[in-house]
């Protein structure tokens, strides 16, 4: 019972803390709103974008050419290794009719092909989806395969796929470094609320040491008070983030840009990310009262 | 109870506040602590709630040796030591009944027990119907009767008073004595410091004398 009591003085002294000073807690809640909140749209957008480059590069194909002469048992062997290969998601066979009626259904200028050259100018072929469109996956991968017997070539477009890696890579790191940037100045902002509401009880904390109040009971109600204003903040961004985020969707349903707006909004914060946020605001805030209180709570 | 042997203190710039001090005060004693203003009074009372160590010596408390307390059980050692100090150091934001209630909550005190305890205290101190009232509203007398009802609200078992009366005129310093005797009357130990030489005269206790630091002179009321 005396763990519940002091566990509910301290949350009361914690919330009378963030009340002495309305408008400093307000501010501090808001700028923890609005640093968790564009953390949130970087996220958004870095969701999108990531899930429309991960389509693209799922759509990137090694072609393997098989080598003149093999058999259907070597062709089998073949395809069985290259099912086996965990960097490989798919293998899909492609005859030498089928690259043919491909070739026309791209180029149908060009589909008297076979009777202009007098045979199938196409090799059958396999044609391999990586499982990931990391470059040097699939770089080790076109390696090995083209080293096997029963392969005359091997091709794929390598600065297609590096450019999308390097294009996702370079949004991580946006994503990354703006928000880190924002939740600093968060972090400034509620470490400087919660000191001045250290300040403010500077001798009810000197009465709480003499008295023998224990430590908890002096720092606890300056992280609680912490945690509180970041995780109000936290929750309030997320909010506004998927009101946002609808909103947007459906002002952009009857415009041109509605394929843009899908594109950039249209995947959503997957919840463990959402959680994952809500934590974060909640540690930080913690934190930035932890370093602000320093010493002064318990000395 | 209070034990002290060989105690010095020096404060930086090689200021000495006491000087190998050796004193033993048994539990339910009165004793009063006296000399002139820097004589070492505050030191060594801040030492007995270990606000202040001693440089040298060996300061016992409640059978505790203070010098080898961890700071986790200094908390223990204050819950059972009142503190009253000259500036009444009541916390101006919050009324009266608050002030006291405010050192049980800090220790947990459940809500029923809390208020009990609080009303009891401020009737001790005849300031009950004061309970509502902010501190400011209060006259001197009547705020160091505060700040005595919140030292005994944890019902320690050791009073000490730092100059209490300091900010008070005659008539209120006697009612201060008097309820320092009738709060030890009721079995607490009470330390009192001060130089105020009418109270000395009229407390007719035990009286431990520094000068410059040093004891110089221990003799029990006549």
């Amino acid at each position: 019972m005396k763990v519940f009591r002091s566990l509910f003085e301290v949350l009361r002294s914690a919330a009378f803390d963030i009340g002495r000073r309305p408008m400093a807690s307000a501010l501090s809640i808001v700028a923890m709103t609005v640093a968790v909140f564009v953390f949130a749209v970087f996220l958004l957008l870095g969701h999108g974008v990531k899930g429309f480059l991960d389509r693209w590069a799922n759509q990137t194909a090694v072609e393997v050419f098989l080598a003149d002469g093999i058999d259907r048992g070597e062709i089998d062997e073949l395809v069985a290794r290259l099912e086996r290969d965990d960097t490989v998601r798919r293998v899909d066979r492609v005859s030498s009719e089928a690259a043919l009626a491909e070739f026309e259904q791209l180029f149908p200028d060009f589909e008297n092909v076979e009777e202009i050259l007098g045979e199938n100018p196409f090799p059958a072929s396999l044609r391999l989806v990586p499982a990931s469109p990391d470059p040097e996956r699939i770089v080790a991968l076109v390696s090995r395969t083209e080293d096997d017997a029963a392969v005359a070539a091997v091709r794929y477009d390598r600065e297609w796929i590096e450019a999308l890696a390097r294009m996702g890579k370079a949004i991580s790191w946006f994503v990354f470094g703006g928000a880190m940037t924002l939740l600093l100045a968060a972090l400034v902002t509620v470490g400087s609320v919660v000191r001045l509401a250290l300040d403010d009880k500077r001798d009810e904390v000197l009465l709480m040491r003499l008295v023998g109040a224990p430590a908890s009971f002096v720092i606890g109600p300056v992280l609680l008070s912490g945690a509180l204003l970041g995780g109000m903040g936290g929750g309030l961004a997320l909010l506004l983030a998927s009101f946002s985020r609808s909103a947007f969707l459906s002002a952009s349903s009857s415009s041109p840009l509605l394929g843009i707006a899908e594109v950039l909004a249209g995947e959503g914060l997957p919840p463990l990310d959402s959680i994952l946020l809500f934590a974060l605001s909640v540690v930080a805030g913690t934190v930035a009262a932890g370093l602000a209180a320093g010493k002064a709570a318990i000395t | 109870m209070i034990v002290f042997d060989q105690v010095s203190k020096r404060y930086r710039g090689n200021n000495s506040a006491l000087q190998e001090v050796s004193l033993h005060i048994e539990h339910g004693e009165f004793v009063v602590v006296t000399g002139p203003s820097g004589a070492g009074k505050t030191t060594l009372l801040q030492m007995i709630y270990r606000e202040v160590m001693p440089n040298s010596g060996r300061i016992v408390v409640e059978g505790k040796d203070l010098g080898r307390l961890s700071w986790r059980q200094v908390p223990e050692l204050r819950r059972r030591i009142g503190v009253v100090f000259q500036d009444f150091r009541l916390l101006p934001r919050r009324t009266v009944a608050e002030n006291v209630s405010f050192v049980l909550r800090a220790l947990a005190w459940p809500r029923a027990r809390r208020i009990e305890r609080t009303r009891r205290v401020l009737e001790w101190v005849a300031l009950a119907h004061r309970a509502h009232d902010w501190p400011s509203s209060l006259s001197g007398g009547e705020q160091q009767r505060v700040a005595i009802a919140r030292a005994l609200a944890a019902e320690p078992r050791l009073l000490l008073a730092d100059e209490p009366t300091g900010n008070l005129d005659p008539e209120r310093s006697q009612e201060i004595l008097g309820l320092l005797r009738e709060i030890h009357s009721r079995g607490t130990t009470v330390v009192l410091a001060t130089h105020d030489l009418a109270l000395i005269e009229a407390a007719r206790v035990r009286e431990i004398h520094l000068r410059a630091g040093r004891l110089s002179d221990d003799r029990t009321a006549q």
